[in-house]
């Protein structure tokens, strides 16, 4: 395998660490056709990173989980409900509940209650000229993002301003 | 031609040396912004080492020594880049550059295979050369070898903070009282038990051998159904 390259780290204003969740996300109100339910079943991984002028765009712990919340540092261990896609760590990894899926990107996105477009990512818009760039499994997704699909261990990544050569796989914890 | 030549090999050297991915999704870099100890994935740390890791490493910081510690267990921990697992020296500065966007704290990882540092004086690497890492403990070993390698960094570097025993993980957790009575007085009752389930079942395979020919013609029959 071969070097990483030079590391990046998160870009240095607010819009680089955006909140975890909107109104909706908030109540724990039904958010398209996904709901925010109990504890269910197992859940399966898939992995998304964010980049943005070539900085890291921070994916919050506790998207897809409203409060109250029981939180241990960066970690969020528990929620008064969670949604079909959640994060519980702030490292990109989505906990998605297979049952009520098939999800794309687009659902996760208005979940964490963030915009996403060919022009939009998050709190940030394309420069002029340019579009979001999407890859999955290391691979340009020619589409709109919003319907790349959310499926068990798909590495994802987003890009706009810039390009940051995606990474194609993703070591997943197991259980995930 | 041969400009031309040495032209095309220079872009292809070039091509072969430079990087295949930058790279940032490593799990320590994102936690290590919001908390001061990245714990590995699996296994689980015991808590009581996990509390006196924390209660270290805040005593670090109230001495003035902010430190961040990254406990790698395994190629889980480092998501995107699995293959900077087992190469602490190589991660550490990596890791190092990633989080410095906020502050350039003082960095320890500790991986099975070692330790590293990073934004570290001399004297601070030099007090935790002779600290073992006890593989065979895994991430608890991991634990152990940073609450003992904190505190002499700290304090290595002006900062005194008191150096804590390392508590025992798991069995070995002197509170536990020792072998279970259950273990030491239930187990042999239990070996006799089974042996006796075994010569009862024994007993009744020879008074039913009898009638193993018709049960095996019948087998075919009841699997089709």
């Amino acid at each position: 395998m071969p070097s990483p390259g030079p590391p990046i780290g998160v870009g240095p204003t607010a819009a680089y660490m955006p909140m975890a969740r909107g109104a909706p996300a908030s109540a724990g109100d039904r958010i398209g056709r996904l709901g925010c339910a109990g504890e269910s079943g197992r859940r399966v991984g898939a992995h998304v990173e964010l980049f943005a002028h070539r900085r890291v765009v921070v994916v919050p712990a506790g998207v897809g989980m409203a409060p109250p919340l029981k939180a241990s540092g960066a970690y969020v261990r528990a929620a008064r409900c969670s949604y079909p896609v959640r994060t519980r760590e702030p490292t990109g990894l989505l906990e998605l509940d297979p049952r009520p899926g098939p999800f794309t990107l687009g659902d996760l996105f208005a979940i964490w209650g963030q915009p996403l477009s060919a022009r939009r990512l998050a709190g940030f818009r394309a420069p002029p000229g340019t579009r979001v760039a999407a890859y999955l499994d290391g691979r340009l997704w020619p589409g709109d993002p919003r319907a790349l699909p959310l499926r068990r261990h798909a590495v994802i990544v987003l890009e706009l301003g810039g390009h940051v050569p995606p990474h194609a796989t993703y070591r997943f914890p197991r259980g995930l | 031609m041969r400009a031309l030549l040495a032209l095309l090999l220079g872009v292809a050297v070039l091509a072969a040396a430079a990087p295949a991915a930058l790279a940032d999704a490593d799990p320590p870099s994102d936690v290590l912004l919001l908390q001061s100890v990245y714990y590995p994935y699996q296994p689980p740390v015991s808590d009581k080492l996990r509390r006196t890791l924390d209660s270290v490493v805040a005593a670090s910081g109230k001495a003035g020594y902010p430190v961040k510690v990254a406990l790698v267990e395994s190629a889980v921990d480092l998501g995107a880049i699995p293959q900077l697992f087992g190469k602490p020296a190589e991660y550490a500065p990596f890791l190092g550059r990633e989080i410095a966007f906020k502050s350039k704290n003082p960095l320890l990882v500790i991986m099975p295979a070692g330790i590293a540092t990073n934004n570290v004086s001399a004297k601070a690497q030099q007090a935790i050369q002779g600290i073992k890492i006890d593989a065979s403990k895994q991430s608890d070993g991991l634990v152990a070898a940073a609450i003992e390698a904190v505190p002499k960094m700290a304090t290595a570097s002006g900062h005194p903070v008191a150096a804590v025993p390392v508590p025992s993980s798991g069995s070995g957790n002197k509170g536990g009282g020792g072998t279970s009575p259950l273990i030491v007085f239930g187990a042999p009752v239990l070996l006799v038990a089974l042996a006796a389930l075994v010569a009862a079942l024994r007993r009744r395979g020879d008074d039913e051998e009898d009638d193993d020919e018709d049960e095996d013609e019948q087998a075919p029959a009841e699997a089709s159904t």
